[in-house]
């Protein structure tokens, strides 16, 4: 119910900022207290639900680009320990561990009536690293590091060549058998570097791991044609 | 996009294919049917690729450049055949496997570069092929291709000729051992 979608997080925001304001605006002592906790609990769980959805996303994205990890408080991106949803040396958005509740993400004591009239203010504190407006240049910057310029060409021979043999190959197969032929070699090279791919990615070689993806593409390509004759 | 572009046909295979000759209409109503409309003179390379084939890339008057557009699984192979004397390229052959902008770039590449000494097709640059084939910004990099291959077969010749240094002389030998 509190879930919404990325576009309403502002209102969401502003919700939560108007729902504490209300219940600061009340003197404590004149509130009864079971409407007391469950105004703080409604606007603590506004405040919440939008948090966890901005992580969530962070996270998803996260999940796809370093392909899991995790487990570890080191920071995926500089490798520096002691990382928690951001990492206080390079900014880079961290994995969140399911397990992680919100009293441990806005360091509070786990009880019913929290009494800490600052949670806005921290988790303003985590909008501040964490929001998708601002980690989401930073860490695409990040990855442009290991990122491939799609645009720029390569002369690797040994790589061309093969794949030049290969495209020959296909295009001057005549029978179904033969492009079988091929197209069974050429998938079992793309397994394997599909593998390479996952183990240079691992090992943060991202040279490797570039070449790896530019020979998959070539290899998928072959298997294409392979196809269309087929 | 550049995928969708880099599924279309291969150059070398055209002829072979007997598309150049007899099935004129064919790869022209597909390129006019696709989602982006080809210039004619795109059409006009696919469908006529100039000089598609090899040269022996061991003899010592052939310089060969490979390059490849990895993004699209694109390869592209330009030969140049050089007079030694004058330096200038007689020749030029190419084969392509890539879309349909990569095959009319490389085409346009060999024509350009036949009958130019070899310092002035360094000169030649994407943009130019890119504009008389009137490619969109999102094919420019196929013309890149074409004159990354330029260079790389002009570079080619001359660590061949380096090679078997100054006397001219190709020894038999040394050819084996490149090969």
């Amino acid at each position: 119910m509190w879930r919404r979608g990325a576009g309403l997080l502002r209102p969401h925001l502003a919700a939560a900022a108007a729902a504490t304001g209300r219940v600061r605006r009340h003197p404590a002592p004149h509130i009864p207290a079971v409407p007391y906790s469950s105004a703080s609990s409604s606007s603590c769980r506004q405040i919440l639900g939008t948090f966890r959805h901005s992580i969530g996303v962070q996270y998803r994205r996260l999940l796809s680009q370093a392909g899991g990890g995790g487990g570890s408080d080191a920071c995926w991106s500089c490798g520096v320990a002691g990382a928690f949803l951001s990492c206080g040396s390079c900014g880079s958005v961290q994995p969140v561990d399911p397990a992680v509740d919100y009293f441990q993400i806005f360091g509070l004591n786990k009880e019913y009536n929290i009494k800490d009239n600052n949670l806005e203010g921290r988790y303003k504190e985590w909008q501040k690293k964490l929001h998708p407006d601002l980690v989401h240049s930073k860490s695409e910057l990040k990855l442009e590091g290991i990122h491939v310029d799609e645009e720029k060409t390569i002369n690797d021979p040994k790589l061309l060549m093969e794949m030049m043999e290969i495209r020959e190959a296909v295009n001057d197969a005549s029978d179904s058998q033969t492009l079988e032929k091929i197209q069974s070699q050429v998938k079992e090279k793309l397994e394997t570097w599909s593998h390479s791919f996952q183990e240079a990615f691992e090992k943060k070689d991202f040279d490797r791991a570039i070449e790896a993806t530019q020979r998959m593409r070539y290899y998928e390509r072959a298997v294409e044609e392979t196809v269309k004759k087929l | 996009m550049l995928r969708a572009g880099g599924r279309r046909l291969l150059a070398p295979g055209l002829r072979r294919l007997g598309f150049g000759a007899a099935g004129e209409a064919g790869p022209a109503a597909a390129a006019a049917a696709g989602v982006r409309a080809y210039h004619e003179r795109v059409v006009d390379h696919y469908n006529n690729p100039r000089n598609v084939g090899s040269f022996d890339k061991d003899d010592p008057n052939v310089g060969t450049g490979l390059v490849g557009a990895p993004a699209c699984g694109d390869v592209m192979k330009l030969q140049i055949r050089v007079d030694e004397d004058s330096g200038k390229i007689v020749d030029a052959c190419f084969k392509t496997f890539g879309c349909g902008s990569a095959i009319a770039s490389s085409s346009v590449a060999t024509e350009w570069v036949k009958g130019k000494p070899m310092d002035e097709v360094l000169t030649i640059k994407n943009t130019e092929i890119a504009k008389h084939l009137s490619l969109p910004p999102v094919k420019l990099h196929c013309s890149m291709l074409a004159e990354d291959a330029i260079k790389a077969a002009v570079k080619d010749y001359e660590a061949k000729k380096a090679k078997v240094g100054p006397k001219g002389e190709d020894s038999p030998s040394e050819k084996a051992a490149e090969a």
